[in-house]
């Protein structure tokens, strides 16, 4: 077993591992980029018997912190976790890497100026997810799995976001958004016969606000719920 | 996409209200993209006015304004105002799945709708709707499909549940207690498929308790029934100017007769 706890004061921490037996071979490398008093919590069972590594990890504190973890295995599978913020938050992730399998997961929160969480996934094909938030809150939970091909995410947001899935070629994107909104965001990626991808929203309305700024974001796949009370406006277009 | 309130009604601590306010539609869906396509659930759509259309100074569609896909489920569209369908205009397609279109007011044509697109009536109710000259339920100028719901209580000049102008199929659901002067139930110009449902229990105060079938009109009947109808002058059940096929023993218990001599 490897054990890393690090204390404040570290700016920028490295960790890589890599193990291999009789042409089986896994690897992960961890990377923080992290202000004074972010936390961080690392630590690496390393099964030599099956030639795997599971990897649990955290930090957590108030300021800016960049973290990428990355995997890639026998058969062809590789993946990556990112996780960028400015504000008061926290990231627990675990990660089970085996020859010609793998499988990741990340649950990230931050509040302040803005976050970014992603993961992505290659294994006959590339698919990814990923979520931002900017001026407001974002809670977020990532996973991906070789086994059946996923990158997944559920996010909650309240301020400005924007997100993409990606799954082959088939790619939905959009763009940061120009306001500030309430929603749950679901995606998924999956690459199959047919690559597929899913990123469905819904938003929040409060009726003293307006329904139009939703209406303009959403996609056609996307709820937007209204809550009870009056809403006055001349008219609402839809177009999409 | 879909927007959800938090239920039909008048009350705002509990329901959804979204409030024209006296001016435009309070809706307009696919006026740039004919291919959007919205589900409306749970609110009340109100106080709306209609868009200007056509350069005469007419407004349509004081609730909604189509040229999109529409699925209402569970939303009241009433209290709205317009030249050309008080509740809704429609050039594309509106599919009804509950909820009411009740109360609108065309000051010409279609109190409810004024359709020029598809309207597919699955459930709910187009009721207590008026036009001052023709369609106090619908205005059609396109093709209703009727398979369930009501079309009741609605008034005009001419086709109290229906003024069509093209394409009627009837094929379950019921037309009740409309009133008009000519044509209680429909007043027909275009082509009514009666494959079921009823039209049942509606009044002209001149012509056509059923239906006024006029100059131009064709009604196959195959199913269902048109009865207890009534009609002040002639024609309780059907009176009819141009062509009637199919099975005339659908028409029947009308008052003062089920078809004008």
């Amino acid at each position: 077993m490897a054990f890393f706890l690090l204390s404040p004061g570290v700016h920028s921490i490295e960790i890589g591992l890599s193990g291999g037996n009789r042409g089986e071979s896994v690897s992960m490398s961890s990377n923080y980029d992290v202000d004074t008093g972010i936390y961080v919590n690392e630590e690496i069972p390393i099964h030599l018997s099956t030639i795997g590594i599971s990897d649990t990890r955290s930090i957590s504190g108030m300021g800016n912190k960049k973290v990428t973890q990355s995997y890639s295995g026998t058969g062809g599978y590789g993946g990556s976790a990112s996780f960028t913020a400015s504000g008061s938050g926290y990231l627990i992730g675990t990660t089970n890497l085996y020859p010609r399998s793998m499988s990741a997961s990340q649950s990230v929160s931050d509040s302040g100026e803005s976050a970014n969480a992603g993961m992505s996934l290659t294994n006959g094909g590339t698919a990814s997810v990923n979520c931002a938030m900017a001026y407001g809150s974002m809670a977020a939970s990532q996973i991906i799995c070789s086994t059946s091909a996923l990158a997944s995410s559920t996010a909650h947001i309240n301020g400005e976001f924007g997100s993409r899935t990606t799954a082959g070629s088939a790619s939905i994107i959009r763009p940061p958004s120009t306001g500030a909104f309430d929603l749950d965001l679901n995606q998924d990626a999956q690459i199959l016969s047919t690559p597929t991808t899913f990123d469905h929203a819904a938003f929040y309305v409060n009726p003293s606000t307006k329904i139009q700024p939703a209406v303009d974001e959403a996609l056609s796949d996307d709820t937007i719920n209204v809550g009870p009370g009056t809403i006055m406006r001349t008219y609402i277009s839809i177009n999409r | 996409m879909t927007i959800n309130g938090a239920g039909a009604g008048n009350d705002p601590t509990k329901n959804t209200i979204v409030d024209g306010h006296q001016a435009d539609s309070v809706f307009i869906v696919g006026q740039n993209n004919p291919s959007a396509r919205v589900t409306l659930s749970g609110m009340t759509i109100t106080g709306g006015t209609g868009n200007p259309i056509g350069g005469f100074g007419y407004r349509a569609g004081g609730g909604i304004w189509n040229a999109g896909i529409i699925n209402l489920g569970n939303s009241i569209i009433s209290g709205n105002t317009a030249d050309l369908g008080g509740g809704i205009y429609n050039e594309g397609t509106i599919n009804q799945n509950g909820g009411s279109i009740s109360d609108n007011t065309g000051s010409s044509y279609g109190g409810g709708i004024f359709n020029e697109g598809t309207v597919n009536q699955n459930s709910g109710s187009i009721s207590t709707n008026t036009a001052g000259l023709y369609g106090g339920g619908i205005y059609n100028a396109g093709t209703v499909n009727l398979d369930g719901g009501s079309i009741a209580c609605n008034n005009a000049y001419y086709g109290g549940g229906i003024f069509n102008f093209a394409t009627v199929n009837l094929n379950g659901g019921l037309i009740s207690s409309n009133t008009a002067n000519y044509g209680g139930g429909i007043a027909n110009e275009g082509t009514i498929n009666q494959n079921g449902g009823s039209i049942a229990s509606n009044a002209a105060s001149s012509y056509g308790g059923g239906i006024f079938n006029d100059y131009g009109g064709k009604i196959n009947l195959n199913d269902g029934s048109i009865d207890h109808n009534a009609a002040k002058v002639d024609g309780g059940g059907i009176y009819n100017l141009d062509t009637i096929n199919g099975r005339k023993n659908l028409v029947h218990d009308n008052t003062p007769n089920d078809f004008n001599p």
